[in-house]
């Protein structure tokens, strides 16, 4: 969770955000590597390359909502308040 | 996300044999597959993975890329030129306990060097690269012993719940005889965080929600 905030607050985004819409935002410029991020989580940081790996290999706007699907972090849940 | 941690199974590289695990209840070996322990934790607590990697990159080193994903190197692409991997250890004297590094979003991963065979012009990995990753060789490392070491003291307040370290680091930081603390897990090939690393001592904490 701390990595999320992190990541919005590095990426510049401020104040009450729509967390659903702007989540899927930012994992897709994430993914597309249109926008820079860097953190200590080791996991994030491996999913997240994995992701713009293969959407590097394919980039098409199905394999970028396929990548955006495998983001665990980007399910629609309670867990972002 | 599930947070797997682990290793390869051991064996002597001296010989043909390959990794293997074992089901206890039958006595069958399998090459292919592996063992694994599911861990559920009390609600409150998050298992988080976290690494040790003595290596770091210079950005303005040699950028090495790959056409495909591969154990066994030839060609490769050095500052965009293509060329032998082998030819580019040997013309640049490049020690080969050196792994190779990419950053990956923050961390940095290590691939380690298995042989490089000049009349085949072929470099064995102990892990894969991966085609559309930026490498390079790490920097060099003037006592591995005391670096590794020195890495230590910034986990020394850590509480791992498990841990491994990769037999490189063993062999090369001259761990014999040597503990790590707070680490004193199993020294083994090819340890796991997420994915298959090299030269790296992966662990794992339990943390509070």
């Amino acid at each position: 969770m701390n990595s999320i905030y992190t990541l919005m607050e590095h990426i510049g985004i401020q104040g009450r955000v729509n967390y659903e819409m702007d989540l899927d935002l930012i994992f897709k410029k994430l993914i597309q590597k249109q926008i820079t991020y860097q953190s200590d989580n080791l996991g994030l940081n491996l999913l997240i390359s994995r992701l713009q790996l293969r959407y590097s290999n394919n980039r098409t706007e199905e394999e970028l909502e396929r990548c955006l699907q495998d983001c665990p972090l980007c399910e629609r849940s309670s867990q972002f308040g | 996300m599930n947070p797997t941690v682990g290793w390869i199974s051991g064996f002597d590289l001296s010989t043909d044999s390959e990794a293997k695990v074992y089901d206890g209840s039958s006595g069958e070996s399998y090459g292919d597959k592996a063992v694994a322990l599911h861990i559920c934790l009390p609600d409150d607590k998050i298992a988080s993975l976290g690494i040790v990697n003595i290596f770091d990159i210079d950005e303005q080193d040699s950028k090495i890329e790959f056409p495909e994903d591969t154990l066994a190197v030839t060609k490769c692409l050095v500052n965009g030129k293509e060329t032998f991997l082998a030819d580019f250890i040997f013309e640049n004297g490049i020690n080969t306990q050196l792994p190779l590094v990419a950053d990956y979003n923050g961390t940095y991963i290590n691939v380690s060097i298995k042989s490089v065979s000049k009349e085949n012009k072929t470099v064995d990995l102990y892990a894969p690269v991966f085609a559309g990753k930026e490498y390079r060789f790490a920097k060099p490392v003037s006592d591995y012993a005391k670096s590794f070491e020195e890495h230590l003291q910034g986990f020394k307040d850590l509480k791992p719940i498990f841990s491994c370290n990769c037999v490189l680091n063993y062999l090369y930081g001259k761990l014999d005889g040597k503990a790590t603390p707070p680490f004193a897990g199993p020294v083994t090939f090819g340890e796991i965080a997420y994915q298959l690393l090299n030269q790296t001592l992966v662990y794992a904490v339990v943390l509070d929600k």
